[in-house]
């Protein structure tokens, strides 16, 4: 027995997509009040029409398409699915109309990375933008990590479908019953770490010889980058560009506070804080980030590629942190990955955009739960043996509460998991088609999709037209972790064969 | 009624969405400061040699003096001058090695004691990061950034792939300096005055759709004692 789909639900999704464009286009006055501080009009006029746009489509979807009081989760899924597409649509306007994008895909391109938080770019001479433009890029990202639908919801929650839209966007834990309530829980959190990132940011800054102007610019940006686990910066040369360990310590403490679980976050804020390092997705994060530092220090070491300490630190263990939390700030250049770093160091970077961060967080790849379920799992299978037949092991594992791994949960863990590797694989064969050499492919395409956006060279304007295509597509499936997007095709089909039906009933 | 609603709203998205396919009015992203004074002196250079009817390779290599000629003081034609791409692709040909680099100061300069950074960038976009005493920095005035275009500056010195007294840093350590060509700032850009024209419809057209639909639910209020506003169905 399949869900019915009849216009009343395309009505429901519709109106939900307006509400969360119409919201969504509001974000485009931080850039506007920015270019009119700093006399950008050019920029203005762009971000003025952009915001324009968003509210009208925003407006008209929302009148058009009239509210359906039965509305589902479903249709909550299905609208966050839609609503990633149209705001990465509208979105990429100012960008394209700044004239420092080849063309209008390369500006869908870099949306796409901003608000997946991914970090690619394809941005030219990102020296010379704009300031408000180069804000409006971190601020994406800064949005696109607390969500599309949050910032939406933030507003105004249509009340039935809230969570679930906020579920397809990934994420899923609920701090507080009232789905409001939640959005400002998290909006708090962030918001708190804004105004500490900022101070320490601005201070660094100053230690390290900027002006308090360029200082302020640089620690929003760079807090928004890396607090979101975005990964872009205001230079071209990412952190690099600051050439000072401690800017850079700063950023390591700010994307792991990022790709932290909100829920975490509330939990030790709230309730209690020894819960950090009881709950299993820290305590997976921590081995996993712990084995793929030796792996990486020993092939760094063996190459002689850094010999001491503080080079190790700098560029092996902040890359290896950036690319586990998701942020893909680098503090070398992208070919160094191929002609210094050698196939140890490169396998160890891959392995940590596959792990990624936590559940529930702006970081993506599989997440630190699923790969501690996985872990638990294969425990639990081995205990099993090692028990009377009669009886039963049962495995517990800890995530705010106390929980049984049960097999519903291995499942969905282990499925979340083949989807993820399958949109790896299409993005690496689609890399080698393109010519590329399939470990750069593949590397490129586990980036995009676990949303690092670490780069070997790949990403760039001179990227074929498909290879941006699907990279666009894999940053998009990565991000809302599959749910949202297999529910709105599941829904079109659904609605196409119930269609079909009807008519041959008729006949 | 309905359907000349649909055709309307069909309608409008057609009209905001042709802003959509007008290309960007200016493309001042692209660098072309190399044909500035620098591309100028090389061009310059080059009619010259060209001239004395001599070959690619010579022109070449004469390009190579003629750099060679702003650092008077000692002989520089075995220096190489890469790019960063270069120096990053092959850092065993380069690394710890006395080479030039030529480029854009952009950014801030960063004093640390007596020292500072500076990030240069070629004309491919690539920046690297230069470390020099601070009294190099003093001439260096404009510094590139939106609507300003930085000093052209070649620089000589030691490249370092991964610099063990600076954690790792990949950076030319600066031996001495040259202000190839002052940097300005550019013209501001002009405005699209089509956005100007469709941002005022659409703002009007907006206003219109609000006012009509508060008229419109007052009046069906009237009629069924109650209804639904907008933005209030929660």
């Amino acid at each position: 027995m399949r869900i019915q789909v009849s216009s009343k639900d395309w009505h429901a999704i519709f109106h939900l997509t307006g509400t969360f464009t119409y919201f969504y286009g509001f974000t485009m006055v931080v850039p506007i009040i920015v270019s009119i501080f700093f006399g950008e009009y050019k920029t203005l006029v762009d971000f003025a029409m952009g915001f324009m746009i968003c509210v009208s489509i925003g407006l008209l979807l929302r009148n058009t398409f009239r509210y359906n009081t039965n509305t589902q989760w479903v249709h909550g899924m299905s609208a966050t699915a839609i609503s990633w597409l149209i705001v990465m649509c509208i979105a990429a306007l100012p960008y394209y109309w700044s004239g420092f994008f080849n063309s209008y895909i390369d500006a869908c391109f870099d949306t796409m990375s901003g608000i997946t938080t991914t970090g690619l770019t394809l941005i030219q001479n990102v020296d010379h933008i704009p300031i408000s433009l180069n804000i409006w890029r971190h601020v994406l990202t800064f949005i696109g990590g607390q969500g599309v639908i949050l910032v939406a919801l933030s507003f105004v929650p249509p009340a039935a479908v809230g969570f679930q839209a906020m579920v397809g966007e990934g994420k899923e834990e609920k701090l507080i019953p009232n789905v409001k309530d939640t959005g400002k829980a998290i909006w708090f959190i962030s918001f708190f770490f804004m105004f500490v990132g900022l101070l320490i940011y601005f201070i660094i800054g100053l230690v390290i010889g900027l002006e308090p102007g360029w200082s302020l610019f640089h620690g929003f940006c760079i807090f928004m980058s890396s607090w979101s686990t975005g990964g872009f910066a205001p230079q071209m040369m990412n952190t690099m560009y600051y050439h000072s360990f401690l800017y850079e310590f700063a950023c390591m403490i700010f994307f792991i506070l990022g790709s932290m679980n909100f829920g975490l976050h509330y939990y030790v804020w709230f309730k209690d804080s020894r819960e950090l390092l009881k709950d299993i997705e820290t305590r997976s994060f921590i081995i996993t980030l712990t084995i793929t530092s030796i792996l990486l220090t020993a092939g760094l070491l063996k190459d002689q590629i850094y010999s001491s300490f503080l080079p190790l630190v700098r560029k092996g263990f902040f890359i290896l942190l950036s690319g586990h939390s998701g942020t893909g700030q680098m503090t070398i250049y992208a070919t160094q990955f191929l002609t210094q770093w050698g196939d140890v160091g490169l396998i160890a970077v891959i392995l940590v955009m596959l792990f990624g961060g936590w559940s529930a967080s702006t970081a993506g790849g599989f997440k630190a739960i699923r790969i501690g379920i996985v872990f638990k799992s294969i425990l639990s299978d081995i205990q099993q043996f090692l028990i009377p037949r009669t009886s039963v092991y049962i495995s517990k594992y800890r995530h705010l509460t106390d929980r049984i791994l049960n097999v519903k949960t291995i499942k969905t863990t282990m499925n979340i998991i083949a989807l993820y590797m399958l949109i790896h694989l299409f993005g690496a064969v689609v890399g080698v088609l393109n010519g590329y050499p399939l470990v750069d492919s593949f590397f490129e395409s586990v980036s995009a999709t676990a949303n690092v956006g670490l780069s070997c060279g790949i990403t760039s304007t001179t990227m074929p037209f498909n290879m941006k295509i699907a990279y666009i597509l894999n940053m998009y499936l990565g991000r809302l972790e599959f749910t949202a997007v297999i529910v709105l095709i599941s829904y079109i089909v659904n609605g196409f064969l119930h269609r079909k039906n009807k008519e041959s009933k008729v006949l | 009624m309905r359907r000349f609603c649909h055709y309307l709203v069909v309608g409008v998205i057609i009209f905001i969405c042709i802003p959509c396919f007008i290309p960007p009015l200016s493309v001042s992203a692209k660098q072309d400061w190399m044909k500035g004074s620098l591309g100028k002196y090389l061009e310059k250079l080059n009619d010259r040699y060209l001239q004395a009817r001599m070959t690619d390779e010579q022109i070449e290599k004469n390009t190579e003096l003629f750099l060679r000629d702003f650092l008077t003081v000692e002989d520089l034609s075995h220096l190489d001058n890469p790019k960063v791409a270069e120096l990053i692709t092959f850092p065993s040909v380069y690394n710890e090695k006395e080479i030039l680099f030529h480029g854009e100061a952009i950014g801030q300069i960063m004093h640390r004691g007596d020292y500072c950074w500076l990030n240069v960038m070629d004309e491919d976009g690539n920046s690297l990061g230069c470390y020099m005493p601070g009294i190099f920095a003093e001439d260096i005035k404009f510094l590139g950034r939106y609507k300003i275009q930085g000093d052209i500056l070649l620089l000589k010195g030691v490249y370092h792939s991964a610099r063990e007294e600076h954690g790792g840093e990949t950076e030319l350590e600066v031996n001495d300096v040259i202000l190839l060509q002052k940097g300005h700032t550019l013209p501001p850009d002009e405005v699209n005055a089509v956005f100007v024209i469709i941002i005022f419809i659409l703002v009007l057209g907006i206003l219109a759709f609000m006012i009509y639909q508060r008229y419109y639910e007052r009046n069906e209020e009237h009629r069924s004692g109650g209804g639904m506003f907008f933005g209030d169905q929660n």
